[in-house]
């Protein structure tokens, strides 16, 4: 407290010379709030659990190409062939054939189901077979398997989120209310349970989907024409870094059928790859992570620079404080002292511009400044950003003092005592 | 005494490169320590400038094969309505159908191609050996009009040649082991194909003209029946003769969509904001959201704004500490007749020597750390997950601009940093700098 007070009183009367480091602890303390709120959202809900699971699961590229030799054969035949093919071997676990309905795809296909006539809610369509809910892992309905629900458009699942959804606007819904077709109105789709929460996208939030089954009869019937996609998992024991190029040579010549030719499988981790990269989460991380590389090298720079010149015009005073008996450490402390000090005070200010930022709900083009998605704006979210702003900076501050600190305190007391 | 003032100046001008020099070293070897800062400083800020810039010029400046991008119009997604319910619609890429009806006909163009995404394709020798799975593109002639990658042999396909494709050296060399494959068949996934020319390597950072292997579409694709034949998973280029053709293009092809629409029924198409120019192309990813350009230019400001603005803070207490230092200095200068003003362009002269060895510095590492970080930086939408490699074009890091931005980028870090720091130094009077110690 004693050298809080006194360190208060030599910032006061060195103001003019502490007015850069002032001016720019001002500014990037700002710059680094926001950077600090923005990346610990994004790795926070980074790192919460998926509730799918994408190990060992591959997708299949497959190429449609030259003429057919079988007219007879639809596209969905041609596909339905492929999974059957696929699930026989004996290094896949479980496979799934699906349309618009991979997550992390990019290719979606949207539409709303109704409760009590009124209340509709927009979700996304999973259109796929049994296997998917295995291949993903996601938590399944134990009275009632989604691989064993009818394979109509009348027998919905919903997912946890949906379900929220709907629970938010009928606090009474339930698994037993029926929900209304989007086009029929004299149709009812039975619930007929739920998929536990998953999120299929590491920066996203929970998903809300609705699950129809298919089965070998509807996708012929309705999907004869349409590109679908074919997931697998391959047995735990089987995968390893060399499954690709084995899949390859080995397994995919055996999976053609007609023109329709696997080339490839690829991990899905890396289509999750490709869709961050496609989404701009990973160009923003990254950037956002530069920048702040770029602030602390730069407060550091700073601070060093401006302590060194000054701690060499302290020598003396230094000197005198040594041979009054004050320990290197306590010196060394007075000095940090000064520099956290000045960060402390000009953080307050920063703050509360920084707080009117977030509560301000600014938005530039589509994109909000400060987003409240998928982690709420509120207090302590903000505290938490302030503090890792604050802690970052006076790791730099620490850093930059230490160095012009110890070569000031290397000199001997009578030394510099004699020059004075 | 004007007259006099004037004279002096020019004199002063001529000692000073010399001084200027002579200064430099001076304060190098007083103060090296503030210096290497100093200079650390600068050169940190013109790396991340120079990395922004080049990173700028590789997505959206005109080089080898993309040399047309200023010039040129991009339409990607297309937009099918139901104008008698709003809640149908549908989104999806564009067609040669639309190419065709639309784009084609438009005044004032110089050549417009319609191509696919990267997709997989597999390619073998006739005999089915060396199977081989490539990034393929699907287009049609006038791409060689539009992209100008470097032919090694032979030369694009024309609209005759409706069995032709161009591969690239890399894959030629796996299939053949040799480049000089032009007029030799190939399968391609189970067709026969002859090659017509072979293209060297290209860029992935060139995303539109990139691929391994390029195959025209079936003229039939061309053909507009119904509404759902504008919408396939293509897109399209338009080169106009110069980028101030643009609005006249855009409103002949709002008047063109129009024409199409009233010959359709129920259903309509729609191109939202397009064409884009090729910062909103790059940056449009998803068919249903264009591209949020606001942002994206705000984003550069500010990154721009706080990179030469902390640095210029730090770079300013820096400086005014050497100031102080050189108190007695300036007090004699100023006692000997030396204006405000002469002091404070000497001391921003030689402010620039440091700042430009900073730049030279920093221009160096930021080649360095744009080729480390390439393929971050130039991995988008539209090359994500293809195979090829990412090479850093020459005439893009080499061009004059680059040198004179870094040098401009210099100059303003400078007037930033030194310019405040001098003019309160040299405010002070001669008294109080003699004596200060």
């Amino acid at each position: 407290m004693k050298f809080a007070i006194h360190n208060l009183r030599m910032i006061r009367a060195r103001l003019r010379q502490n007015g850069w480091v002032l001016a720019e602890f001002f500014l990037v303390f700002i710059v680094m709030w926001f950077l600090c709120d923005s990346l610990g959202c994004m790795k926070y809900t980074f790192y919460r659990p998926l509730g799918v699971d994408i190990e060992h699961v591959y997708l299949l590229e497959l190429v449609k190409g030259g003429e057919s030799r079988d007219s007879s054969l639809t596209d969905a035949d041609k596909y339905w062939s492929v999974l059957e093919k696929l699930q026989q071997e004996p290094t896949v676990e479980v496979a799934a054939l699906c349309y618009w309905s991979l997550p992390m795809s990019g290719s979606n296909s949207y539409n709303s189901l109704s409760a009590q006539d009124s209340v509709w809610v927009n979700a996304r369509l999973i259109n796929t077979t049994g296997g998917y809910i295995d291949v993903f892992r996601m938590k399944d309905d134990a009275r009632c398997p989604f691989s064993e629900m009818p394979a109509d458009r009348n027998h919905v699942m919903l997912s946890q989120a949906t379900v929220n959804r709907f629970k938010r606007r009928i606090p009474e819904f339930s698994q037993d209310t029926p929900l209304g077709h989007p086009y029929d109105t004299t149709l009812t789709v039975t619930q007929s349970g739920t998929i536990e929460a998953f999120r299929t996208y590491r920066y996203g939030d929970d998903a809300p989907c609705y699950f129809y089954r298919l089965d070998e009869n509807s996708v012929k019937k309705r999907y004869a024409d349409e590109n679908a996609n074919i997931v697998f998992r391959v047995k735990a024991a089987a995968d390893g870094d060399d499954y690709r190029a084995r899949f390859v040579r080995e397994i995919a010549a055996r999976l053609d059928t007609d023109n329709l030719f696997v080339a490839d499988a690829v991990p899905y981790t890396q289509q999750q790859h490709q869709f961050e990269v496609m989404n701009g989460d990973t160009d923003k991380v990254n950037s956002q992570a530069i920048v702040v590389l770029f602030l602390l090298v730069n407060v550091f720079l700073g601070l060093i620079g401006t302590f060194w010149f000054r701690t060499r015009r302290r020598r003396s005073e230094i000197a005198l404080r040594l041979a009054m008996g004050s320990t290197k450490s306590q010196v060394f402390r007075l000095l940090t002292g000064e520099g956290l000090l000045l960060l402390t005070i000009v953080a307050l200010p920063a703050m509360l511009v920084c707080y009117n930022i977030g509560m301000a709900e600014l938005t530039i083009g589509r994109t909000e400044l400060i987003s409240t998605w998928p982690v709420k704006w509120g207090v302590l979210r903000f505290l938490l950003g302030s503090l890792g702003a604050w802690l970052l900076i006076a790791l730099m501050v620490m850093m930059g003092i230490f160095f012009p600190a110890r070569q000031a305190m290397r000199i001997e007391p009578a030394e510099a005592l004699h020059e004075e | 005494m004007g007259d006099l003032h004037f004279h002096l100046s020019i004199f002063y001008f001529h000692l000073n490169l010399t001084s200027m020099i002579r200064q430099t070293i001076m304060n190098l070897r007083q103060n090296p320590f503030l210096s290497a800062i100093s200079i650390a400083g600068t050169a940190f800020a013109i790396t991340m400038i120079m990395a922004i810039v080049i990173t700028w010029q590789t997505k959206y400046a005109d080089f080898t094969p993309e040399v047309n991008r200023s010039r040129s119009l991009y339409v990607m997604a297309m937009r099918i309505y139901n104008q008698d319910n709003q809640d149908e619609q549908s989104y999806g890429f564009t067609s040669p159908a639309f190419l065709k009806e639309c784009v084609l006909p438009l005044k004032g163009i110089e050549a417009a191609t319609a191509f696919g995404g990267i997709s997989g394709a597999l390619v073998s020798l006739t005999d089915g050996s060396n199977r081989l799975k490539v990034d393929k593109r699907i287009t049609d002639a006038s791409f060689w009009k539009v992209f100008k990658p470097h032919f090694l042999t032979g030369r694009g396909f024309s609209e005759e040649e409706v069995q032709s494709v161009v591969v690239c050296a890399s894959v030629a060399r796996k299939l053949f082991g040799t480049t000089e494959v032009v007029g030799q068949q190939l399968l391609y996934n189970r067709e026969t194909m002859r090659i017509a020319g072979v293209v060297e390597d290209i860029s992935v950072a060139a995303k539109d003209a990139y691929a391994q292997i390029w195959v025209p579409y079936t003229p039939g694709m061309l053909q507009a029946n119904g509404v759902w034949s504008y919408s396939g998973g293509m897109q399209i280029a338009i080169v106009a003769k110069s980028a101030d053709d643009f609005p006249a293009i855009r409103e002949e092809l709002s008047k063109r969509v129009e024409a199409v629409n009233a010959g359709l029924g129920n259903r309509k198409i729609d191109i939202m904001e397009q064409p884009d120019n090729i910062v909103a192309h790059v940056n449009h990813v998803w068919c249903n959201i264009g591209p949020d350009l606001p942002m994206l230019y705000l984003q550069y400001a500010v990154a721009l704004l706080i990179i030469l603005l902390v640095p210029s803070l730090n770079l300013c207490g820096l400086s005014s500490s050497r100031m102080q230092q050189r108190m007695a200095e300036l007090g004699v200068r100023k006692a000997f007749g030396g204006t405000r003003w002469v002091l404070v362009r000497q001391i921003l002269n030689e402010n620039l020597m440091l700042t430009l060895l900073g730049g030279v510095a920093g221009l160096l590492l930021s080649y360095l750390s744009v080729y480390l970080m390439r393929e971050w930086l130039f991995t988008g939408s539209g090359n994500v997950g293809t195979s090829g490699e990412f090479s850093l074009s020459m005439d893009v890091l080499f061009s004059p601009w680059i040198f004179l931005l870094a040098f401009a980028f210099c100059v303003v870090i400078n007037l930033m940093s030194a310019a405040l720091p001098a003019w309160l130094a040299a405010k002070r009077s001669i008294v109080e700098s003699l004596n200060d110690k």
